[in-house]
């Protein structure tokens, strides 16, 4: 007489499977609230990069505003800007360097650490008399924009980077 | 025999009443850590959209551009703008491609500040994800009398 076989599953085999599933949905789960913690946290920096240079571009435009204004009092009083008096007030500004023979103004605004956003400017003036101009009827633009671009100082990075391939 | 049958019908009871409860508890975190996830790549999506849309804003403004010219350039054809004295108001969904969910709203507000020689001209772009602020930035051009 033959016995049939049935197969029975033991008490156990749905615990052990019911805790391989919760396992697998928490290494599931873990492993995307990583990833997306570390895109979060580069989108953080991202922002706060985006920020700080919007920020110095603000603070850049500022600057030359303030730098017009001094030269529209310049053109106001008549003087040249290679006078004196003209060299005295632009010095008053601060924080600028001026080429005279170049009529050309410079400025740097700190960004992080070694990015910075630098600015060079012309300074226009009347072909006739050498004032900066003072209406729209006398002139083009007192300021022209040169340059104004995004610089990375990594002169002293690279001092202090160790020569590691020895051929 | 009909012992064994019944102490064999409440072990499997005790250990389904037991699978259950652990089952349940491991749902309950594991769905909280995934809500979780969902919420933060929502804010990096917004986040990481709202600073490519402000950029190219504020290049437009700072190269001429009104501050309602440079939203219509940036964001999708027909998308509405609502005006409020120096405001513009955009509704937008989470890509910001259609005009008609509001999950982010953009809040665009235009200053001027005159000075003796020109104007200082000034844009502020908040971008809030249902009215929590995620992003905030100014951009300025500078214009001679």
């Amino acid at each position: 007489m033959k016995k049939s076989k049935v197969y029975n599953l033991g008490i156990g085999t749905t615990s052990i499977l019911i805790i391989f599933i919760v396992v697998c949905l928490t290494i599931l789960s873990v492993l995307s609230y990583m990833v997306t913690n570390t895109d979060y946290k580069i989108t953080n920096k991202k922002t706060e990069y985006n920020s700080l240079y919007q920020e110095a571009d603000s603070k850049a435009v500022d600057m030359m505003a303030h730098i017009d204004s001094v030269l529209y009092e310049i053109a106001k009083k008549k003087i040249k800007v290679n006078d004196v008096n003209a060299k005295m007030m632009l010095e008053t500004i601060g924080d600028i360097q001026i080429d005279y023979s170049e009529n050309e103004i410079s400025y740097e605004v700190k960004i992080k650490n070694n990015s910075f956003i630098s600015v060079v400017l012309g300074i226009n003036t009347n072909e006739k008399n050498k004032l900066p101009s003072v209406t729209k009827e006398d002139r083009e633009k007192r300021l022209s924009i040169k340059s104004w671009q995004l610089v990375n100082k990594t002169e002293e990075i690279e001092e202090n980077m160790l020569n590691l391939w020895m051929n | 025999m009909r012992e064994r049958t019944t102490s064999k019908i409440s072990n499997v009871f005790i250990e389904m009443i037991i699978l259950v409860l652990f089952f349940s508890i491991a749902a309950v975190i594991i769905f909280r850590v995934h809500a979780i996830t969902i919420t933060t790549n929502n804010e990096n999506t917004i986040k990481n959209n709202a600073i490519i849309n402000s950029n190219s804003i504020i290049s437009l403004y700072k190269n001429g551009s009104s501050a309602k010219e440079a939203i219509k350039k940036v964001l999708p054809a027909k998308t509405k703008v609502e005006h409020y004295d120096n405001k513009y108001v955009v509704s937008l969904n989470r890509d910001f491609t259609k005009n008609k969910e509001n999950f982010v709203t953009i809040v665009c507000t235009e200053n001027k500040e005159k000075t003796e020689a020109g104007i200082v001209k000034s844009i502020e772009l908040k971008y809030l994800y249902f009215d929590t602020q995620v992003y905030k930035v100014e951009g300025k051009r500078y214009e001679e009398k």
